[in-house]
């Protein structure tokens, strides 16, 4: 269209103006940079045993500085440093001292923030706008806010007694490498841990500025350390077994192999990896926003962004529009020097990053994409790759599929809103998506159905230190930002050693049905001397319930439970659980194969989507029921579980238990989520979500309650269920289904396996469609080599020391198969505001 | 009620040069509603936001003086107050030909803005100077009487020699949703217009919406406006920069569907040098660098002109000039 005839009514050629901007360089000298840097380890600047190496402004290829390096003995060094601030001086200073450390630092950044900008653009080669609006201000942004969470931690979600784990080990990339410090460092010392921290090894410089700040500071030696090097020092580093936590922020690859060298250590772990978002674009979006959307999704930093919006889904019948104007928009950006302040794509941050971009890019063109490159010229010394686009990109290709993690988008159609949710879902990934569109329901229900930790609604890439930001899948566990953030940092009241503080559960006064008066029994272990008082009263309870029956019974057939059926194992096998007094065979129980477990699964993932989108309330109703119903069968239990009084005592347990947890429902999304005060004219929620499909073996100890103990926290979060029961005490187990099946638990939910957990547990620790294990009747190597096998696809963990289930839990339970959500969308379509509210 | 008044151009006229999808869009009130609010909306923050960002652009150097000689070419300088005589319509037709006689390579502005009263004056003041002669018209700044008055008003503009006309459109209809009416007005004061350039003022300080910015100035497109203009000056807010990027993007979006390259005029708050290269910088990246043209750029302002020449100095002169060094007339 364009072109034709131009509207030029009074003159006969265009006069315009070829302006072009003048280059507006920041000053280099700003950076104040070194000719060499040194580790920052026990409060002091040090040289580390490894060999230096020469960082490299990515913009010139030109060393810009020596760095020191560590050697493993320094990270020896480092975390025995670590240890003694902790055990010295950090755990025992007052939690309002450390938040005014916290805040020093802060401080210090902002006061700094010029020369921190100059130093992150040089040694990365990132856009020095970039590095003086986003990365520095929002990590000083960070350590303002974790600061003020330091003496409030009781508040924050994770009980009433909240405790630091020690030290963490942490190990973050090159993309953001001062904001990436910041987001490990706040909430780990705001939490009372200290750490040790190692950069990438081609962005060391803005962390040991940081180093700087955190010494004038005067902050105890040895509560932030820093080591540098390659891989071998991170792996060293979280290997250590001089450390507590493991945090990591990377690629998917190296998470999974950190994952599973962890495994069997006990050592909590969160990992923040890569993506592959899908920013779908529906045809009644703001377009001109869209665009920008778009543009700040896949161009920002390069596209070295983990949650960056690289799948671009556009309804079928905008596609033309949207690729025109992304086109003209993309031919816009100004690609150079990244110290220019008006560069909006700097360089690539190394030559092998740069080397990976360009294969993966010419894959698409081999499987058939079409490739558009930006006009804008290329730099003739440095690392650059100029903003590209591929359409008629399918769901199959590698471009489609595979990080990236550079300028480089993947233009994607889609008919109808179902088959956008269905592409953006498809993919192992999930950290963040993008929705754009004027329809508010449309936002709401996308935003809800997207698997993914953050969602943008028509907005994308805003990240604010209070609203949490993390993955589902395979793009890592637990988050970094909010109170959510905390949570990586804090053992809670369950996780903690028992300090016989923590609320007791106090059998049931009342009883479900409301007709039946028990005695009131304490509980806990340490309360045994009172058990046995009032053991009379209990025998009368049990002694009716185990009434024997003079009848011969016919043989009792013991089934699998799965999807709501009572199917015989597909192994035709049956073993000896030998769970009676003195070892004695309890009975024969089906060995389920792994086609039971695989069929079990299948009947897990169909129950999901009903189960997990059921509303909050009636979730809670069927737990109700299922108490109701156990109870009613409350003397079968305990003549089934031995008919002493201890047995009563840990069927009303388990009823309690049950109880418990139905009225936890509806209180999660209050108790885990919530607003998140973001600053900017944007409203945004976290919010927990099911995590998925998760598999468990029930404890041998306490056949019941343990039982119900993992049951019921795990549906209570929304989750559906493959649970192998306890190899020798599978009764229990195999009569819980019966109550499940009565119970209108939708089928599917909860799907219980019998047999040796060595033989079917490692076909769910390896499952693709798997997403969570609960190991609390697992130890020893059979739970390494699950953790290990785990690590496979991510998938979640639970594996707690030895529990008390007599004791109220917490939370801790809920949260491990929880994910938490947040949501942005913006503000203010109410008035013309001139635009000055930034 | 008829689209165009039946003595007014027949909207086979106006639309006969654009592409069949624009064609009936103004056939009948409906399509025109249709239209208008079938066009994407405008998230405010997003377009807030890029705006802001655009802000950000460094103009240094020889970009910079480019910069301040192309603001002091497009400005129309703009007299409308009760107060006016022609006294001050010729002492400000002198600063429009010679802004800085002291320095003769700055080049006039792009016309003089005055009520239709004082056109014929500005003429006599602006014979063979090439600034052109804009006249607000149709009962400016309100635009609250009959159309026609309104019309004659244009008339008497454009008798006395206007080469542009800056009418209003009726804000009340606009909001009311009588899209039909406004775009009659709109074709009407074109077709009274005759030679003369029409600048169509949305005030969008009285739209309230973005969403209701871009209509608005998709109305006036198709109407046939030959600039879109923000504001009286007599309303705030007047111009600002996000609602001239929703403007600036309805022309490019225009020029992409019709091959026509329509103008744009943000008019009043604008200032200083700095803001004036704000604007700049996104006529440039929004529309694009063609419309960094007197022809298809314009800024109304009164005090700006002043500080683009001490800019202008300080680049020129490599120190800071003072206000007492340009001329207050």
């Amino acid at each position: 269209m364009k072109g034709n005839t131009e509207m030029t009514t009074g003159r006969s050629t265009p006069t315009h103006l070829d302006w072009d901007y003048a280059p507006a360089p920041e000053s280099a000298a700003i950076g104040k940079l070194r000719e060499r840097y040194q580790m920052y380890v026990g409060g002091r600047f040090v040289d580390g045993r490894g060999d230096d190496i020469k960082t490299v402004n990515p913009a010139t290829e030109e060393p810009i500085a020596a760095v020191s390096t560590a050697g493993t003995a320094d990270v020896d060094d480092a975390v025995r440093a670590a240890r003694s601030a902790y055990d010295q001086v950090w755990s025992r200073i007052s939690p309002a001292e450390r938040g005014k450390y916290l805040y020093r630092i802060a401080r210090g950044i902002a006061e700094r923030a010029r020369e921190l900008a100059v130093v992150e653009t040089l040694d990365n080669g990132k856009p020095i706008k970039e590095s003086r609006d986003v990365d520095v201000p929002t990590a000083a942004a960070h350590f303002f806010y974790y600061a003020g969470w330091a003496d409030k931690l009781r508040h924050a979600g994770f009980g009433a007694a909240p405790a630091s784990l020690g030290v963490a080990g942490q190990v973050i990339p090159w993309n953001f490498p001062l904001l990436m410090a910041a987001w490990k460092i706040a909430p780990a010392l705001a939490a009372g841990n200290t750490v040790v921290i190692k950069p990438a090894e081609t962005t060391p410089l803005s962390i040991l500025v940081l180093a700087e700040i955190i010494a004038d500071a005067g902050l105890p030696p040895g509560v932030v350390n820093i080591i540098t090097g390659a891989g071998d020092i991170g792996a060293a580093l979280v290997n250590h077994p001089g450390i507590d936590k493991v945090a990591f922020t990377g690629s998917t690859d190296v998470g999974r192999q950190i994952q599973s060298s962890l495994a069997g250590t006990g050592r909590r772990i969160t990992l923040e990896l890569g993506g592959k978002a899908a920013n779908i674009v529906f045809d009644d979006a703001p377009i001109d926003q869209a665009v920008e959307g778009i543009v700040n999704g896949i161009f920002f930093n390069q596209g070295h962004v983990c949650c960056a919006g690289s799948r671009l889904l556009v309804q079928e019948s905008i596609a033309d529009e949207v690729n025109d104007k992304l086109r003209a928009r993309i031919a816009t950006l100004r690609l150079g020097d990244p110290m220019d302040k008006n560069t909006d794509i700097g360089a690539i941050n190394s030559s092998t990053q740069l080397a990976t971009i360009r294969s993966l890019a010419d894959t698409g063109e081999a499987e058939g994409a079409l490739r558009w490159t930006s006009p804008c010229p290329l730099p003739e010394r440095g690392f650059y790759f100029a903003p590209t686009v591929f359409t008629q990109v399918s769901q199959s290709m590698r471009i489609a599929r595979e990080e990236i993690f550079g300028p480089v988008l993947s233009v994607l159609t889609f008919r109808t809103p179902d088959e956008a949710l269905a592409k953006a879902n498809n993919t192992p990934y999930g950290l963040s998506a993008g929705v754009w569109t004027e329809k508010g329901s449309r936002i709401l229900g996308m935003a809800a159905s997207l698997r993914a930790g953050v969602v943008w609604a028509n907005t994308f890439n805003r990240f604010d230190p209070t609203a949490a930001f993390g993955g589902y899948k395979e793009s890592g566990f637990g988050r970094e930002g909010g109170p959510a953030g905390l949570g990586a940092y804090l053992n809670t009241d369950d996780e903690a050693p028992a300090d016989g503080t923590a609320e007791k559960t106090s059998s049931a006064a009342v009883s479900m049905a409301g007709a039946q008066v028990n005695t009131e029994l304490p509980s806990g272990a340490a309360d045994l001397a009172e058990a046995a008082a009032l053991a009379d009263a209990v025998e009368v309870v049990a002694a009716s319930a185990a009434a024997p029956d003079d009848r011969v019974a016919i043989t009792k057939t013991y089934k699998l439970y799965i999807g709501g059926a009572f199917p015989r194992s597909e192994s035709g096998r049956t073993y000896q659980a030998t769970g009676g007094p003195g070892g004695s065979t309890l009975a024969n129980v089906a060995q389920s194969s792994r086609k039971d477990a695989r069929d079990a699964v299948v009947a897990a993932r169909k129950a999901f989507k009903g189960w997990s989108s059921s509303t909050a309330y009636n979730r809670g109703q069927v737990i109700y029921r299922i108490a109701e119903m156990l109870e009613g069968r409350r003397a079968q239990f305990v003549d089934l579980l031995g008919g002493r009084p201890d047995d009563a005592v840990s069927v009303d347990a388990a009823i309690d238990r049950l109880v418990h947890y139905a009225g936890w429902t509806d209180k999660l999304a209050t108790v885990f989520g919530g607003a998140n005060p973001v600053a900017g004219p944007y409203f945004s929620f976290s919010t927990p979500e099911p995590t998925g499909v998760v598999a468990a073996i029930a404890p041998q100890q306490d056949p019941l309650l343990g039982l119900v103990s993992v049951i019921a926290p795990i549906i209570t979060a929304g989750n559906t269920l493959v649970l192998i029961a306890a190899k020798d005490q599978p009764l229990a187990a195999v009569a819980f289904a019966e109550v499940l099946a009565t119970a209108d638990v939708p089928g599917g939910v909860v799907n219980i396996l019998t047999g040796d957990p060595a033989e079917i547990a490692p076909h769910l620790a390896a499952h693709g469609d798997v997403n969570a294990l609960d190991l609390t009747g697992t130890a020893g190597a059979l739970r390494t080599s699950l953790e290990k096998s785990a690590a496979g696809t991510i998938k979640r963990v639970y594996a707690p020391a030895a529990q008390d289930f007599s004791r109220l839990p917490g939370t801790a339970r809920l949260r491990a198969f929880l994910e938490i959500k947040t949501v942005w969308h913006p503000t203010g379509a109410v008035s013309l505001s001139g635009g000055t509210g930034y | 009620m008829s689209i165009v008044a039946p003595s007014g151009p027949s909207t086979g006229e106006l639309t006969a040069n654009l592409p069949p999808h624009l064609r009936d869009v103004a056939t009948d009130e409906a399509s025109l509603r249709r239209f208008l609010h079938g066009l994407p909306g405008v998230d405010p923050v997003g377009v807030e936001q890029r705006s802001a960002g655009l802000a950000t652009r460094s103009i240094k150097k020889g970009a910079k003086l480019a910069a301040i000689d192309l603001a002091i070419s497009i400005v129309d300088l703009t007299t409308l107050e009760g107060s006016d005589t022609p006294g001050k319509v010729r002492t400000l037709a002198a600063k429009a030909r010679r802004p800085d006689p002291e320095n003769p390579g700055t080049p006039h502005v792009a016309a003089l803005c005055i009520y239709p009263d004082m056109v014929a004056v500005a003429v006599d003041a602006l014979a063979g100077s090439g600034v052109g002669i804009a006249s607000v018209a149709t009962a400016f700044p309100t635009g609250r009487t009959s159309l026609a008055v309104r019309l004659a008003d244009t008339e008497v503009a454009v008798d006395a020699g206007a080469t542009e006309i800056d009418m209003v459109i009726d804000r009340g209809a606009f909001l009311a949703g009588h899209y039909g009416r406004v775009f009659d007005d709109i074709a009407r004061v074109k077709q009274a217009c005759g030679g003369a350039r029409l600048k169509v003022i949305l005030e969008t300080g009285e739209l309230a919406t973005y969403d209701n910015v871009r209509r608005a100035s998709w109305l006036a497109l198709l109407a046939g406006g030959d600039f879109i203009k923000t504001s009286t000056g007599k309303i705030s807010p007047a111009a600002t920069l996000p609602v001239t990027h929703v403007m600036l993007q309805a022309v490019r979006d225009w020029y992409e569907q019709t091959g026509q390259r329509r103008a744009v005029k943000p008019a009043g708050g604008i200032r200083n040098t700095k803001d004036a290269i704000k604007y700049l910088v996104a006529v440039k990246e929004v529309a694009g660098p063609e419309w960094l043209d007197p022809f298809l750029f314009r800024f109304g302002a009164s005090s700006l002109l002043n500080d683009l020449l001490m800019q202008r100095r300080t680049q020129l002169q490599g120190h800071y000039s003072g206000p007492d060094y340009v001329t207050v007339d």
